[in-house]
């Protein structure tokens, strides 16, 4: 008896084996997609707007233009792409293509170098993201980052014809609107507290020194020494009530919402807001101006993202048909507008239909000096600060706007840039 | 001295033991020893989550979290949580235990809804009480209506830190309670009815009867409350997603904002780590010290 269960137990180990091996077996054909075609894994960001459905219907002309060529869209492991790839490297689970992600020092030995084509060179922000002068990286647009929304009615009830072009301009019109009955600023808390200073002013920072970002990085300049009087213009403004007394627990949505709702005057925020103040139901008129130089600077730089970005991986199984993907995701016009208008990005020379805040922003964009856009946040290409750095500053940003000394948030920050460098 | 043959027999009589245990043990070992032992690995390396090649750099990570303001701050956070998240959730369970410990329908039915909240998500919970104590939120219009000024749950940092520490407390003492019920019923009717005979009060009973007899259920439900409060995460982050200024960054979240958001695993691993041993060193200390009390049951 106990024979005849040592027995049953030994097949049913045996059985339960077997049934985990075939579960590891599946998938281990990757790379070729049924009836013999090539199949290039492209990993992207989901959102409520890039939809599993439009990302397959972006690529679907494509598909049929290259029948040999099968796209297969992959979403991410993790909370997003970013925190996805290093699960994937690991596990040697790579696509061929990664959307979304800007290479850092730390990625590009992973990244195929892609300045033997054209078509990576004459992408936008293409120069601005290069490492020691390669390529390793193609977008579809430019997103602006330096950018004041403005509702035109507080303006008007302000009495504020024209808008500000300095930032002593910009300050005295905070106090008008005040006057008039209006919350100036929205802001909120989330991972967007800090786009108020940094708007305020990163743009004439680097303005003052091109390599703020390199010098940053290597020590030759501090935090304190270059934001200190950036960040008591922003205390000041969170001190005169300029700023709602409990943004700190304002989420980014219902922030959004509070200004679209014509409950503040200005909405500090990046281009991609043009895409919900287009789905609104337009009681409140926007307008858009660029954030204003702070004395002495006649030309603030534009704080920029580049948009929907394209890499390749060296570990993808099928370059050639990856880079042709990515070649028609960054020429192709119907491709690019159609991206770019899903997600309120722009490009020069790329139209798709604009109302009048999307063609304000056309303007600024097309406006501005291909040298003057500048990284936001930990950077791009070159212009790299140490990762986290963005997280960091947004949480002193958020202790200044709970009423923290300006102090402690630069002590912090220099403290933070010495144990990160 | 044993036969071959006893020995064999010794062994038929394990092996299907052993071989219906190996399924457990192979998962055991693969999803515990050894990504813990890779945790350790990665965490004298200063890997990025991205490079192929791993640079040993010692212990220089673990020096690193013992001095990293944030890693400090984080810690200190999650041991208030650990703290007044197990006495909380273990009083306020063990006297609801109390009260609703007999049988009848209205019992059944607080029973039920006391230990509902344990079972929605955490992330559900967060992003639950977060759209209610919202500076608009409900609870504060309802504070306005009644003329009273807005209280700051999420945007002030210690009134921040207390909400998360009662929102957590909220949704595991039911937890705790269900533990007590069954402790309670286990405790023989003798004793209250000698007790009462000699003219014991309700207190005195709870006192030298109830918790005395509760020891093991008492340890278990501290060590289980201790050590799982080490690990919140998912309430702080869909309550105040670390905010405000980081005032709410729990230690798991500060391992997870290291490692994936700042491309810094090996960072990373060094504070887990850590927490492993301190989970490990406060979970044995609570049992060892509570072996006394234990021992008063069983004798």
């Amino acid at each position: 008896m106990i024979a005849r269960r040592a027995i049953v137990a030994v097949a049913g180990a045996a059985a339960l084996s077997l049934a985990m091996a075939g579960c590891g077996a599946a998938g281990n054909d990757a790379g070729k997609a049924a009836g013999g075609k090539t199949e290039v894994r492209m990993l992207v960001n989901i959102t409520p707007n890039l939809t599993d459905k439009w990302w397959n219907e972006l690529v679907a002309p494509f598909e049929a233009a290259n029948p040999d060529i099968d796209v297969k869209i992959m979403a991410p492991v993790g909370k997003n792409v970013k925190e996805s790839m290093p699960q994937l490297l690991a596990s040697g689970d790579v696509p061929d293509v990664v959307q979304s992600l800007l290479p850092t020092k730390d990625l590009v030995p992973e990244l195929v170098d892609l300045s033997a084509y054209e078509w990576a060179k004459s992408a936008p922000l293409a120069s601005q993201n290069t490492f020691d002068g390669k390529y390793y990286i193609a977008g579809i647009g430019t997103q602006l980052q330096s950018i004041f929304f403005y509702n035109k009615k507080a303006f008007a009830d302000a009495g504020i014809k024209n808008v500000p072009v300095t930032m002593d301009e910009f300050d005295a019109d905070l106090q008008k609107l005040k006057d008039a009955g209006w919350m100036p600023l929205q802001t909120g808390g989330d991972w967007f507290t800090k786009l108020l200073p940094e708007i305020a002013g990163l743009p004439s920072i680097v303005a003052k020194n091109p390599q703020w970002y390199q010098d940053m990085s290597a020590g030759k300049v501090t935090f304190s020494q270059t934001y200190t009087d950036t960040l008591n213009l922003y205390a000041s403004w969170v001190k005169k009530g300029y700023v709602p007394a409990d943004a700190v627990g304002v989420k980014y949505s219902d922030a959004e919402q509070q200004f679209l709702a014509g409950k503040t005057a200005i909405y500090p925020m990046g281009s991609w807001f043009s895409a919900a103040e287009a789905k609104s139901d337009g009681k409140t008129e926007v307008g858009v101006f660029a954030s204003p130089g702070q004395a002495g600077v006649t030309n603030p730089k534009m704080g920029s993202g580049l948009a929907s970005p394209y890499m390749l991986m060296k570990a993808g199984k099928h370059q050639d048909a990856a880079a042709k993907l990515v070649e028609y995701l960054v020429t192709d016009k119907a491709s690019v507008t159609n991206q770019l208008q899903v997600d309120g990005n722009f490009r020069d020379g790329f139209e798709y239909p604009m109302n009048d805040l999307a063609k304000e922003l056309q303007k600024i964009n097309a406006e501005t000096p291909a040298a003057d856009f500048i990284p936001v946040a930990d950077g791009f290409g070159d212009m790299t600060l140490p990762s986290g750095y963005g997280a960091e500053f947004n949480t002193q940003m958020q202790g200044i706007l709970t009423g923290g000394p300006v102090s402690t948030a630069t002590k912090n920050m220099d403290s933070w840039f010495d144990n990160n460098r | 001295m044993t036969t071959p043959s006893q020995n064999l027999l010794v062994w038929k009589r394990r092996l299907p033991g052993l071989i219906m245990s190996a399924p457990a043990v192979i998962v055991f070992v693969a999803m515990f020893i050894v990504p813990m032992g890779l945790a350790v690995v990665l965490s004298l390396t200063n890997w990025n989550g991205y490079s192929l090649n791993l640079n040993f750099i010692g212990f220089e990570n673990y020096l690193k979290a013992f001095s990293n303001p944030r890693t400090i701050d984080a810690a200190v956070f999650t041991l208030k949580i650990a703290f007044f998240g197990t006495l909380f959730c273990n009083a306020i369970g063990l006297g609801i235990a109390a009260l609703i410990s007999g049988p009848g329908k209205p019992n059944v039915l607080a029973r039920t809804v006391f230990f509902y909240p344990y079972t929605i998500s955490a992330l559900i919970i967060g992003f639950l009480w977060s759209a209610m104590l919202a500076p608009q939120g409900v609870v504060n219009n309802l504070l306005s209506h009644a003329g009273m000024a807005p209280l700051p749950f999420l945007t002030e940092p210690s009134f921040a830190q207390a909400t998360v520490v009662a929102t957590v407390v909220w949704s595991h003492f039911g937890f705790n309670m269900i533990l007590y019920i069954a402790g309670l019923k286990s405790i023989p009717a003798e004793y209250y009815e000698a007790s009462t005979i000699d003219g014991a009060s309700r207190w005195d009973q709870f006192r030298y009867i109830t918790f005395p007899m509760l020891a093991p259920i008492v340890t278990v439900n501290l060590v289980l409350s201790l050590v799982g409060f080490l690990k919140v995460y998912e309430v702080a982050l869909a309550l105040t997603a670390g905010g405000p200024a980081g005032s709410t960054q729990t230690i798991v979240f500060q391992i997870l904002s290291d490692s994936f958001a700042n491309g810094k695993l090996g960072f990373g691993a060094a504070q887990s780590v850590i927490l492993l041993v301190v989970t490990a060193v406060l979970g044995l200390a609570v049992t060892l010290s509570r072996r006394g009390a234990e021992r008063k049951v069983t004798d």
